[in-house]
């Protein structure tokens, strides 16, 4: 190495030198150090000891993290494709050279900059099984469709009668995860910005060739422009993984009580991976048990990232 | 660092590094500040006191501390209050930085005192000839752990049963007599429960899970003990019973009923709370209901008795709980010193009543000053103190996994009221097979509690 070239070398670190330090600091060294405190028994107020495997064995007998990975599965089968869909639905209708574009584009957006505890609040009343706006709706729909059918029935001489009722969802084990999955489409502004860039990318001589072809709106659909968005729709894909994978806030304030909290009310139906992680690290100072689980959510979040990779690869269509 | 420093003087001499190094300066010592203590120059030593307390209940605190920084001349007593205080001082705690007092809750003496985070209490109370009668012996308990107490309290509460006058002369009951045991209250809420004309309920006499901040006593409420101070006893008579209650008013009403009443209830300090709101007569709570009482649902007519006796539990059951001033240990000690001076203070009656009679609570001391009682806004205050001085006085356990142990007595009372499926049974869980689960699961982790411990006292033994 020349003279020349160590003080481009040095000169090169030090500039790189802030960020260096501070990855190492702020992120490597609490990477190194959790993956160390998962084989510990660590409560953060004492020095951690070295118990081996301990906290993967205990973990896999625990009942309650079992619960709460597969809450996080289920909720995670529902919200993720829910929020990938409307956000490619709302960028095409807003592509589709709809007048005033930038109004709708920044109403659809504007969730985004509601602060999560906020729209949690929020949302805590749209839900309410009594006087929620939502159940207000469905009972407007539901009430006239019950009259019907009871008509009909008696009618027909029967004794029998319907009495549907919109579900009591944050109040109702059954219905507190598809809630929670309802409102997190509600945040999809971001992915949608993402997508009518995306989209405004597509080609137009793509879609000149095609209606050449004679495709209508629906071939077009699926055969120019979703192809022409694959690369996108598997960048939102992997990313709303991961991000759903560690849901956490909405559930910690509408499912733990009056004061927010780990309990993942009703009948620990909304315990999500990362609110038992929560309350196993700061709740129950069980701080390498809940590195162990930290671990474990990354292997899951990788073994799915590469199996979507796997899958999506052959799909996807690099333009240019 | 120096090596650092070092680089960038050569690097100086380009203009380009001028920039970068007084930046990188700035930088390292904006993270140095957060690092180091400053206190005003003044000659007094400035304490940091961390509390949770927000609106009238801080204003009563700040109260007591503009008293004691004014009753010297040598210690000044800061205070900040924050949010989820519990996390910012496990953190400040575990980075070797605490403040030099906090007010907790209850339940963290035990754990932070076995991971030997505090500062005994007792050489400060022998020297100043403090003895645990000053106080009333249940909140003196639950600071005391293996005979050494840990913390003192500040606000107590003890809780009973409120019901509402009105609703009650509404359903031809007497307003003036509240159910006295548990048969009692469950005919009560029976008369008091109404229905609107598609069977749907509108009111409710009594809600067992409504608030549901105590469920974790009711076991203790219908005579068990979670804990015998060796073992963990979940699944025992009392709790048993306790669940089995719980599950009846869901039999009794139907689970998509309540669910659907349920579903309506607003937050509990707001105009929506069930009690304030009319839509339950009936409630176990704390003595700082009436202050929400007369926030929220001002004028309303209501009276406050013991909770009912349940068949094996005793006589006048109270839960009693506490706030709590802790002195952290790992500070040098001039400050823990100077910060007992200041813990003493808020422990004097001067202290308490001036606190308690701001948070409109009861006092946790033995004495009381008629002014204090003549002055207190609860029109029932006399009640609480006799509870909390009487024999069914009860608190939460001293165990270091309580806090685990609470979140899985809930986990089984959502089990009653949801009449989750058992899938062993095809059948809704039985409070004891509910209960069962939780001895399990409690005694697995005491085990390991204690492991934990041992793991850090076997190191100590070994140490030099």
């Amino acid at each position: 190495m020349t003279r020349a070239e160590r003080r481009h070398l040095r000169n090169g670190l030090l500039f790189a030198a802030p960020w260096l330090v501070g990855l190492g600091t702020f992120l490597a060294f609490p990477i190194l150090s959790s993956l160390y405190l998962s084989f510990c028994d660590y409560s953060t107020l004492q020095p951690p000891v070295w118990i081996g495997l301990q906290n993967y064995r205990d973990l896999m007998g625990d009942t309650v993290f079992h619960k709460s990975l597969s809450n996080t599965f289920i909720f995670a089968a529902m919200a993720l494709p829910a929020g990938l869909v409307t956000a490619l639905f709302l960028a095409i209708l807003l592509n589709s050279g709809v007048r005033g574009l930038p109004i709708f584009r920044t109403l659809f957006y504007l969730p985004c900059l509601v602060p999560a505890v906020a729209s949690a609040m929020l949302w805590l009343w749209v839900f309410n099984g009594q006087y929620g706006i939502l159940n207000y709706a469905l009972s407007g729909v539901l009430d006239p469709l019950n009259s019907l059918i009871n008509s009909l029935l008696s009618s027909l001489g029967s004794d029998a009668r319907v009495h549907l009722a919109p579900p009591t969802w944050l109040s109702d084990p059954n219905w507190s995860k598809p809630a929670l999955a309802i409102m997190s489409v509600w945040g999809v502004g971001g992915t949608m910005i993402v997508y009518l860039a995306g989209l405004q990318d597509v080609p137009a001589e793509l879609y000149e060739a095609a209606e050449i072809d004679g495709a209508g709106w629906w071939r077009k659909l699926f055969h120019v422009t979703i192809p022409c968005l694959s690369p996108v729709i598997y960048f939102t894909l992997i990313i709303g993984l991961i991000n759903v994978m560690q849901f956490f806030t909405a559930a910690y304030i509408m499912g733990g009580g009056p004061m927010g909290g780990t309990a993942g009310m009703p009948a620990r139906s909304t315990l999500f991976y990362a609110i038992y992680l929560w309350g196993q690290a700061l709740e129950w100072l069980h701080m390498g048990y809940a590195c162990a689980m930290a671990w474990i959510l990354f292997m899951i979040v990788v073994i799915l990232t590469l199996i979507a990779h796997g899958t999506a690869l052959r799909r996807i269509t690099y333009l240019g | 660092m120096s090596c650092l420093a070092a680089s960038f003087i050569t690097f100086n001499r380009r203009r380009v590094g001028g920039r970068l190094a007084a930046s990188v300066a700035l930088l390292a010592l904006a993270l140095l500040a957060g690092c180091v203590r400053s206190e005003p120059d003044d000659g007094k030593l400035h304490l940091t006191y961390w509390e949770k307390w927000e609106r009238f209940e801080r204003e009563a605190m700040q109260r007591v501390v503009d008293d004691f920084n004014a009753s010297q001349d040598r210690i000044v007593v800061h205070m900040h209050t924050f949010g989820s205080i519990d996390k910012k001082i496990l953190g400040a705690t575990a980075g070797g930085n605490p403040p030099d007092v906090a007010g907790v809750w209850m339940p963290y003496i035990v754990p932070f005192a076995e991971r030997g985070v505090l500062t005994p209490l007792n050489p400060y109370l022998e020297r100043d000839g403090i003895k645990p009668d000053h106080w009333i012996k249940v909140y003196a308990d639950m600071c005391t752990y293996k005979g050494t107490m840990w913390a003192v309290p500040t606000t107590p509460s003890a809780t009973a049963l409120y019901w509402n006058k009105a609703m009650f002369r509404a359903a031809g009951l007497d307003p003036d007599r509240p159910p006295r045991t548990i048969a009692e209250l469950d005919e009560m809420a029976e008369k008091l429960t109404r229905y609107d004309a598609d069977g749907r309920i509108i009111q409710m006499g009594f809600l067992p899970t409504e608030p549901d901040w105590f469920l974790p006593a009711y076991g203790a409420w219908w005579g068990g003990e979670p804990f015998d101070g060796q073992n963990i006893t979940a699944n025992t008579p009392g709790h048993v019973e306790a669940l089995d209650w719980i599950r009846s008013y869901s039999l009794k009403y139907g689970v998509d009923r309540l669910k659907r009443f349920a579903s309506g209830f607003g937050n509990f300090s707001s105009p929506q709370n069930p009690f304030f709101s009319g839509k339950l007569a009936m409630v176990l709570h704390g003595v700082w209901l009436h202050s929400y009482i007369s926030q929220y649902a001002p004028g309303m007519d209501y009276g406050a008795a013991p909770w009912p006796k349940t068949p094996r539990g005793p006589e006048n059951f109270t839960l009693a709980d506490a706030d709590v001033l802790i002195i952290p240990a790992g500070l040098p000690q001039h400050r823990r010193d100077a910060a007992w001076e200041f813990v003493k203070f808020v422990s004097s009656q001067r202290g308490m009543e001036t606190l308690n009679l701001g948070q409109r609570k009861n006092t946790p001391l033995a004495e009381v000053s008629e002014g204090f009682l003549e002055n207190h806004p609860h029109r029932y205050i006399r009640l609480f103190i006799d509870l909390s001085k009487g024999p069914g006085v009860w608190h939460y356990p001293q165990m270091g996994i309580w806090s685990r142990y609470d979140n899985e007595i809930r986990a089984a009372v959502e089990k009653m009221r949801y009449l989750e499926i058992n899938p062993e049974t095809g059948q809704p869980y039985t409070g004891k097979e509910a209960l069962d689960m939780v001895q399990t699961r409690i005694s697995a982790g005491w085990a390991r509690y204690q492991k934990s411990l041992a793991l850090r006292a076997a190191r100590q033994e070994a140490a030099p």
